[in-house]
Parts: structure tokens; C-alpha cells; sequence
């Protein structure tokens, strides 16, 4: 009880709501660990990842083929600066694209390159430049002969960039070593919004203490606006790589002596690959924690990941079956007439179809591309499923439509939107609220079954019933065991909640009284 | 792209007009439902030749596949569903046979220590994905596991009785343990309220043995609620034939409509969800007229 007085002087329906199913222990272990499944995958990119946090290296590969391209690139430069010089058509805006790359090229070499310990390169990366300059200006003077002779000279010096880097004894350290956290900047908006917001959430009750607002709703506001704005604001810091190389990173970091790095706990991507690693099973000691699959790939990585999937396409299409659900389910019950006869025939109809075959025959009806999306799936799955949520709010909109405080709103004059708004609406959502917990779990399995067959959200982006699906045959215990604990987990702990959510409503229960 | 052969622009669009792929989707809503055939061998009204005057839906045909093209999509779900049927059938019947001795007698040691074990069992069975329970029991029985079971329907013709019976027992315990939970699950909340209410007491009162209000006069009365369940639970078995085919590779109405899927064959996705619904209309028919004969309130229109 002593956790419910925390919420009591607060006095709203949402505060008695909340005191009500914190006062019951498994509905606090279940919140708990619903929170833990979702933090897990929204904190996937942080803990599970092929960049490193920090890391601090020289990308000798990445000069090493910059210097080589120099050549061509110069070479094709030149041959554009003298077409344009003879003035030929079209030669002209070649000619200018092919300036700002060679331009360009020699930047990022100059950056890349220190100074102090290989001054021969960066001399001759300056005498190309120069030289570089002057035959763009003997170019737009249309001085085809200085063009000639000053073409020459480039070519020269470009084919001769790398011998001379090379052949000063220090080249391997000529190269300016690079701090960098690329995990971070790797990271999304939408990942550090979805961050923020799970801290928020499961901090709830302790930063809610020092901020100085009227209601839970309105802390909750806040919440999702702070989040919004960390997600805005990271938007801001330098995003993706400066670097030249591209490759992958632990590739580089291998290839570098002297770089030093650290790695997230799990140092492997969801998609990435080692063959020679395949079919592993799990063993502490190797740093497959939970196995890998028949392409090698790191299979708790890819749990981490596909809960992302999952959560988005249950959560997504739980708040479009909520929203379709109870505004039709209200309209019927209050409105009655055409509205209740239109949506009631339409309910008995989609539930006269098995779900699973419904959704398969609806998506086999998408384009493909749509088919693979994050957001046709869940409305897909939200124009089946808001059946059940439409059932109950037009049953309960009738009930509380007859009652008398209605009756008088009405009597008292209040436009009917406004009787529909502030008085049936929020009196009627009760039984909503149970049932939108347990159609959270009904989209996670439904998402999951579709991708178990191989429809729905496609590889390389792994949901837990696409990666359940790698485990048919049986040949391999890791496989099928790990997604689906995961998976039942997270519908247990949903169900788990909803019955909290269910008993801390109910009236007849004493933790649901103010 | 060639300009004669398979693949050539002119076969592709000889088959394209050959299925009514090239018309407006009304028209091929009109000739899948019949009774008219509106291809180029359809009904003389409508410019066919006559060859194939009638098909569609209205006519009992539930058209044919477009890559096999002497295959009817009707035949096939027919021949399949000698084998999805009865593995559902048995599924249910074991399920309802599992389901109500343990509710009953979960409702009957309500709070004790059984009462408890069997709520939980039932609730984690219930929240178990049945996809994850068929791959679980598939590595469990299969050749790196246990090796007690076949995990693989017996391909091929001539297959005896009893490798097929074997070959089922996984199927069929695979789609009966979550209709034994929900079942389960409700008869022990409807036992539990029954075995509440006066009358029982009332039947305490004058001596009846405990069994027999138990079985005989609280069993009846939970029991009418259980067959408006049935209307549920066929909808999700049917759901469930589709993943449970699909793990066991058995060759009936789910394999059929996941082949569809893939090959994107309309008419079979078309067919199977229209079976299907058929199937669920029925048991739901069904329910609601076990209802009316376990119940005399239903039946007579009680107010």
C-alpha cells in the first residue's frame, strides 16, 4: 500500500488507475518485465552492433586506394579540361563535375595525411593542386596548347602521389589517426527518440517526483515531447562517416596494428555474415552467446534486432486497432441506427473469417514492395483485428448511452458532440483499455505467424517468426528455442499486464476503489 | 526478350488474356463468381465461344490453377481436406476431451496446490505461440533429438496406415494443447460459478454425493457456455492448420494455401479463404444450436 499513497494525493483517475495496479505484485513483475523485452530491443543498436563505441585508428586501406584512383581520376580530369578548352559540346559540365571530384579527392587526402610525418605527400598533393588550378583557368581561357602542356604535368604528378608517400620510411604512420564513436553516429533519430522514451517510461516513477506537473496524462505529454526533441537534437551532431574506407569496421580495425577500439558486449551485426562460423551452437566461451544460424550470423544479435520489428508492427498496428476500434465501436453504440447496422455487419463478416487466412489472402493482395513495409503490415493487420476492440466499445457506449448522467447532459443541453465527447467517450473506454493489452499480444502473434511463413516483414530485417522459421526440421535446438522464449516471454508478460490493467478497473476489486 | 517460345511477349500476353489478367477487376469479380464464364471459351452473351459457357463460383467452381492448367482449385482443396479434416476433428475432440475433466477438476480443488499448478500450466500453454510449440516439439522428436517420432509427413503414394497414424500423433498434439488450454481455462471459470451459486448449495443440503452434483447437475449447467466457445476456437484451429501443415509438411489445406501464397496462385488464396470461412460459419451454426439443445432458456426464447 505504501507504493499507492506515492500516487494518491494526486487524486485523478489516472493516478487511483496507477496506485491501483502497482498495489499487485504480479502486475509490477510483469510491467517489469514487458518494460526488459522492450528495452532490450530498443536499446539493440547499443548492445549488439559491428561498430565499435569508441574507436582509434588510421585508415591506411582507405589512403592506400584514394592514392591509387588518383591517377585515373586526374587522367580523366585532363581529358575533360581539354575538351572543353576546344570548346566541344556538352564537354563543359563534365569538365566541371570532373574538377570538384579530383578537388575533392585531394581534401580528404590532405586531412587524412599528417603533416609532420610525411611532408613529401602532402607537398605533392599541394603541387598537384596547384597544378590542377591552373589547368582548369588554361581551360576556361580556351588555351588549348597551355592545356597540353600542363596536362602532362598533372598526370605526372598524380601517378607519382603514391611512390612518393610510399617511399618516405614512415608512410604507415603518415596517416592522421582518427578518434571516433561510430556506433553513435550510426545511430537514428528514431533510435534515440525510442531511447528516451524508454528511460522515460521506466523512470516513471522517480523523475515524475521532480517535475512540478498537474497529472499523469500531462507528465506523460512531457515525456513523449522530451523524447521527440532528443530525437530532433541528435539530428544535429555530425551524422555517418568522413572516413574514406567504407568497408566494414572490424575490418579495418584489424587491418591497423595500432588502432584501439572498443566493442558493444555483443560485437557482431544482425546481418552480418561469417561462414565459416555457421550452425554453431551456443557455448559461453565462444562469443556466440546464443548460437549462430546456417549463414553464420550472430543469432542473439538478430534477436535483439527482429524485436525491433516485432514490437514496431504489434505496437503499430495495437494503437490503429485500438483507434479504428473504439471510435467505430462508439459510433455504433451511441448513434445506433445506419452507423450500428453498417459496422455491426461489417464485424460479423471479418469475423466470420479465420484471422490468420484473412491477413495471408489480404497481403498476398499487396504489391510486393508494400508487402515488405513497416507500416502497410500493421494496417493490414489493424483492418482485421479491430473487430473485437469495435465489439466491446459499442456493447459498453450502449450501456453507459442509456444511463442517466447522459440523459442529462442532454437534458441540460449540451450539443450532442459534446454529450459523445466528454461523457460516453471517456465512460466507456474501461473494457477498451483490458482488451488493448491482449490485442497487443494478438498482433505480436499474428506478425509472427505471417513472418513464420514467410510473409510480412522480409530478410534481411528479422522478426522472431522469421527467425523461428530458420528452425523448422529440428536440426538445431538453439534455433527454435531462443526466439520463441523470447517471443512467449513478451506475450506472457502482455497478458500478464492486461490482467492487472483488467483488475485495477474493476470495480468489485478493493485496489481499483479510490 | 524472345518473340516466340515460353517467355516471349506474345505467349505472356496469350496468358495474360487467357486468365482475364488484361481486363478491369470487375470483370474478373464477375467471372470468378459466375454463373457466366467471360473468357474468350466463355458464354456466347458475352463474345466466348461457348466451349466453356458456365464456371465460377455460383456454378460450385472455385477455378483453376494458372501454372497446372488442367488442375481445379475445388478437386485439390477437396482431396486435401480428406486429411486437414480429420486432423482437425481429432485435435478438437482430444482438446474438449482434455480440456473439461481438468477444468472441472481445477474448479473443484479451487486454491489448493493442484488448482493452482493446473491454472498456470494452462495459462503459459495458452499464451505459447503454436508455431513455437510445433518447431520445439519438431526438435524434440527429430533426428538430432529423441528420435521417437517421425517430424515429417511420409511422402510418396502407398504409404501404410500406420506410418501415417504415427506421422499424426505431433500434428495433432501440436493443435490440441492450446484448445485444451482455453477450454480448460473456461470451464473451470464457469464450473467455479456454478458450483457458487444456491441451487448447488441447495443440492449439498439434501445429501446429493458430491460426484454427482459435480458431474451430473454442475457439469450441465457450465456446459452451455463451453459451446459458444466452440464457435471460437474452430476459427483458430483452422488459422492454426496453416502453420501446423506448414511445420509438418502435411499435404493438406494449409500446405495448399501457403503453396498459393508463393506462387501467388489467386484462385487457390481465394478458395481456401472462402473454405475456411465456411468452415468457421459451421461451427459457429454449430455452436449456437448445441447451445439451444443444452440450454431450455435458449430454445424456448426465455426473457
Amino acid at each position: 500500500m505504501a507504493r499507492a499513497e506515492v500516487f494518491d494525493h494526486e487524486r485523478g483517475p489516472w493516478s487511483r488507475f496507477a496506485g491501483a495496479f502497482q498495489s499487485r505484485k504480479t502486475s509490477r513483475l510483469a510491467w517489469r518485465a514487458l518494460l526488459l523485452c522492450i528495452g532490450l530491443t530498443v536499446f539493440a543498436p547499443l548492445l549488439a552492433n559491428d561498430r565499435p563505441y569508441f574507436a582509434k585508428l588510421r585508415d591506411t586501406a582507405g589512403v592506400r586506394q584514394a592514392l591509387s584512383l588518383l591517377s585515373p581520376i586526374a587522367s580523366s580530369f585532363v581529358d575533360s579540361a581539354k575538351a572543353a578548352a576546344a570548346s566541344q559540346p556538352g564537354s563543359q559540365a563534365t569538365f566541371e563535375a570532373e574538377e570538384r571530384a579530383l578537388a575533392s579527392r585531394i581534401d580528404l587526402l590532405q586531412g587524412a595525411l599528417d603533416g609532420k610525418r610525411s611532408p613529401a605527400a602532402i607537398e605533392a598533393l599541394a603541387a598537384l593542386e596547384r597544378s590542377a588550378k591552373a589547368l582548369g583557368e588554361a581551360s576556361r581561357a580556351h588555351d588549348a596548347a597551355r592545356c597540353e602542356t600542363l596536362g602532362l604535368e598533372l598526370s605526372k604528378l598524380a601517378s607519382d602521389a603514391r611512390p612518393t608517400w610510399e617511399s618516405s620510411s614512415t608512410s604507415a604512420d603518415g596517416i592522421v589517426v582518427r578518434r571516433s564513436w561510430p556506433l553513435f553516429a550510426a545511430l537514428t533519430s528514431t533510435d534515440v527518440t525510442l531511447i528516451f522514451l524508454w528511460l522515460g517510461l521506466a523512470g516513471f516513477p522517480w523523475w515524475t517526483r521532480l517535475v512540478p506537473a498537474r497529472s499523469i496524462r500531462s507528465r506523460l505529454a512531457l515525456l513523449l515531447v522530451f523524447a521527440l526533441l532528443a530525437g530532433l537534437l541528435s539530428t544535429l551532431f555530425p551524422r555517418g562517416s568522413t572516413e574514406l574506407d567504407t568497408s566494414l569496421w572490424k575490418a579495418r580495425i584489424a587491418a591497423d596494428a595500432q588502432s584501439a577500439s572498443v566493442f558493444p558486449p555483443i560485437a557482431f551485426g544482425p546481418s552480418e555474415t561469417h561462414l565459416e562460423d555457421s550452425m554453431q551452437a551456443p557455448r559461453v566461451a565462444s562469443r556466440h552467446w546464443c548460437g549462430t544460424d546456417a549463414l553464420g550470423r550472430d543469432l542473439l544479435a538478430r534477436l535483439l534486432y527482429a524485436g525491433r520489428t516485432s514490437f514496431a508492427v504489434a505496437g503499430l498496428a495495437a494503437v490503429l486497432m485500438v483507434g479504428i476500434g473504439s471510435l467505430l465501436g462508439l459510433a455504433a453504440g451511441a448513434l445506433r441506427g445506419l452507423t450500428d447496422t453498417l459496422v455491426s455487419r461489417a464485424i460479423e463478416l471479418l469475423q466470420s473469417f479465420p484471422t490468420l487466412v484473412l491477413l495471408l489472402g489480404l497481403i498476398s493482395l499487396l504489391p510486393a514492395r508494400a508487402a515488405n513495409s513497416r507500416w502497410t503490415i500493421p494496417l493490414v493487420i489493424a483492418a482485421i483485428g479491430w473487430t473485437h476492440i469495435a465489439r466491446l466499445a459499442r456493447a459498453e457506449a450502449m450501456r453507459v448511452h442509456e444511463m442517466a448522467f447522459v440523459r442529462a447532459a442532454t437534458a441540460a443541453g449540451f450539443s450532442r458532440a459534446r454529450v459523445l465527447r466528454q461523457h460516453v467517450l471517456p465512460n466507456s473506454m474501461g473494457p477498451v483499455w483490458v482488451a488493448a493489452s491482449f490485442v497487443l499480444s494478438g498482433g505480436l502473434v499474428l506478425e509472427s505467424s505471417a513472418a513464420f511463413l514467410g510473409f510480412g516483414i522480409q530478410h534481411p530485417a528479422p522478426s522472431w517468426g522469421g527467425l523461428l522459421a530458420d528452425a523448422r526440421g529440428g536440426d538445431a535446438w538453439w534455433l527454435a528455442v531462443f526466439p520463441g522464449l523470447w517471443l512467449f516471454a513478451a506475450i506472457l508478460s502482455i497478458h500478464l499486464v492486461g490482467e492487472g490493467v483488467r483488475d485495477a478497473l474493476d470495480p468489485r476489486t478493493e485496489a481499483g476503489l479510490p | 526478350m524472345q518473340s516466340t517460345g515460353p517467355g516471349s511477349a506474345a505467349s505472356l500476353e496469350r496468358f495474360r488474356h487467357e486468365h482475364l489478367l488484361d481486363q478491369p477487376l470487375w470483370k474478373q469479380y464477375l467471372d470468378y463468381l459466375g454463373p457466366f464464364d467471360l473468357s474468350e471459351r466463355g458464354h456466347p452473351w458475352f463474345g466466348g465461344s461457348g466451349e466453356r459457357a458456365w464456371g465460377g463460383l455460383l456454378t460450385g467452381d472455385l477455378g483453376g490453377e494458372m501454372l497446372q492448367p488442367g488442375v481445379r482449385v475445388g478437386a485439390q482443396i477437396a482431396k486435401r481436406l480428406r486429411i486437414t479434416l480429420p486432423l482437425m476433428l481429432v485435435s478438437l475432440l482430444l482438446g474438449y476431451l482434455i480440456a473439461i475433466p481438468l477444468g472441472v477438476f481445477s474448479a473443484t480443488r479451487r486454491g489448493q496446490r493442484s488448482d493452482r499448478a493446473i491454472t498456470l500450466a494452462t495459462f503459459l500453454l495458452y499464451a505459447m505461440p503454436v508455431f513455437w510449440a510445433g518447431v520445439l516439439l519438431q526438435t524434440l522428436f527429430g533426428r538430432r533429438g529423441l528420435e521417437w517420432l517421425p517430424v515429417l509427413w511420409p511422402a510418396g503414394a502407398g504409404v501404410a496406415a500406420s506410418d501415417i497414424l504415427l506421422a499424426a500423433i505431433l500434428p495433432v498434439l501440436c493443435a490440441s494443447y492450446a484448445v485444451a488450454a482455453y477450454v480448460s481455462r473456461q470451464t473451470r471459470a464457469s464450473m467455479i460459478e456454478v458450483l457458487e451459486s444456491d441451487w448447488i448449495r441447495a443440492l449439498r443440503a439434501r445429501g446429493i454425493p458430491e460426484r454427482q452434483i459435480v458431474w451430473r447437475h454442475a457439469l450441465r449447467n457450465a456446459a452451455a457456455p463451453l459451446c459458444v466457445h466452440l464457435g471460437q476456437v474452430i476459427p483458430v484451429l483452422v488459422g492454426g492448420s496453416v502453420l501446423i501443415e506448414t511445420i509438418f509438411d502435411i499435404p493438406g489445406m494449409g500446405t495448399y494455401l501457403h503453396r498459393g501464397l508463393i506462387q501467388r496462385e489467386y484462385d487457390v488464396v481465394t478458395g481456401i479463404v472462402l473454405v475456411s470461412a465456411l468452415f468457421a460459419s459451421v461451427g459457429l451454426l454449430l455452436s449456437d444450436l448445441l447451445h439451444a439443445a443444452l440450454d431450455p432458456r435458449i430454445r424456448h426464447g426465455a426473457r
